[in-house]
């Protein structure tokens, strides 16, 4: 029995639409100002099948930009985010670690996913993940460059092959740009569109 | 020789590796990510790989923010 939101999403998509969109699990590397709003973007979308890693726990900070509310405060972020997502659509099957990724430990999360997003806020990490994941799945979307209250398109779409990375590919939070929601959110939401689009081609 | 640099036609030396390239090219070697006539070239590997004329690098430099 197909609960009231996957109901009413058959109202937007197609059958045919919806199957591939249910049939495509999304790893998300990071659940910040992008995977966050990544993750619940992807979930309205019709995603079913999310694996999501993140080693952090809410802080008021985060709310700025962030998936998250004042009463998942020190929660940890996988936690919260499955919560807010589970409310959208109770049957998603979602699988969290409370984690630090590190080239190290690399091979126990994220594996044998067709779409990979890659959406940690640190660059050496966001490097390392990227290259890690190319090769390793059928397609990367990254986050580059969306901090700050203005600054080039953080729409921008650079594609390598599978890579796709999103955002002005200069702003960052390392040289005193501040991540504030309108620009985060827009980076988010057109990696999501790049995940859907990439899932209804096949 | 000639090579193509993130979709630009570019002059470097002979027999340059991809590590002195990316050193010259950008500030922040670790936070690169390097494609090489369409295959990732691992950091760790980047010292001992030469560049062929012709070849075409894409180097993407992550910046913070996520």
């Amino acid at each position: 029995m197909p609960n009231p939101f996957t109901e009413a999403l058959s109202r937007y998509l197609t059958d045919t639409q919806l199957a591939k969109i249910r049939a495509t699990p999304i790893g998300i590397a990071g659940a910040g100002g992008l995977g966050s709003n990544v993750a619940m973007t992807l979930v309205r979308s019709g995603f079913v099948r999310f694996e999501i890693l993140d080693k952090d726990a809410v802080e008021a900070s985060n709310l700025n930009r962030q998936d998250y509310t004042l009463t998942d405060i020190g929660r940890p972020k996988v936690e919260a985010l499955k919560m807010r997502m589970l409310a959208v659509n109770p049957d998603a099957l979602i699988v969290t670690h409370q984690a630090e990724w590190t080239r190290a430990n690399a091979d126990a999360f994220l594996t044998g996913l067709p779409i990979l997003v890659e959406a940690f806020d640190q660059a050496e990490i966001k490097r390392e993940f990227t290259e890690w994941a190319i090769g390793r799945t059928r397609c990367v979307v990254s986050g580059n460059g969306m901090a700050g209250l203005t600054g080039g398109d953080p729409t921008t779409v650079r594609q390598i092959n599978n890579l796709y990375i999103v955002g002005d590919g200069t702003t960052s939070i390392h040289d005193g740009h501040p991540p504030l929601a309108p620009r985060v959110l827009q980076c988010a939401a057109k990696m999501a569109e790049i995940v859907l689009s990439r899932a209804l081609e096949k | 020789m000639t090579i193509t640099l993130n979709g630009q036609s570019r002059s470097v030396s002979d027999g340059l590796s991809l590590q002195a390239l990316i050193t010259q090219v950008t500030g922040h070697p670790e936070h690169v990510v390097a494609e090489v006539n369409g295959r990732i070239v691992e950091k760790t590997a980047w010292a001992s790989f030469a560049i062929d004329t012709g070849a075409t690098i894409e180097l993407v430099t992550f910046v913070g923010g996520g």
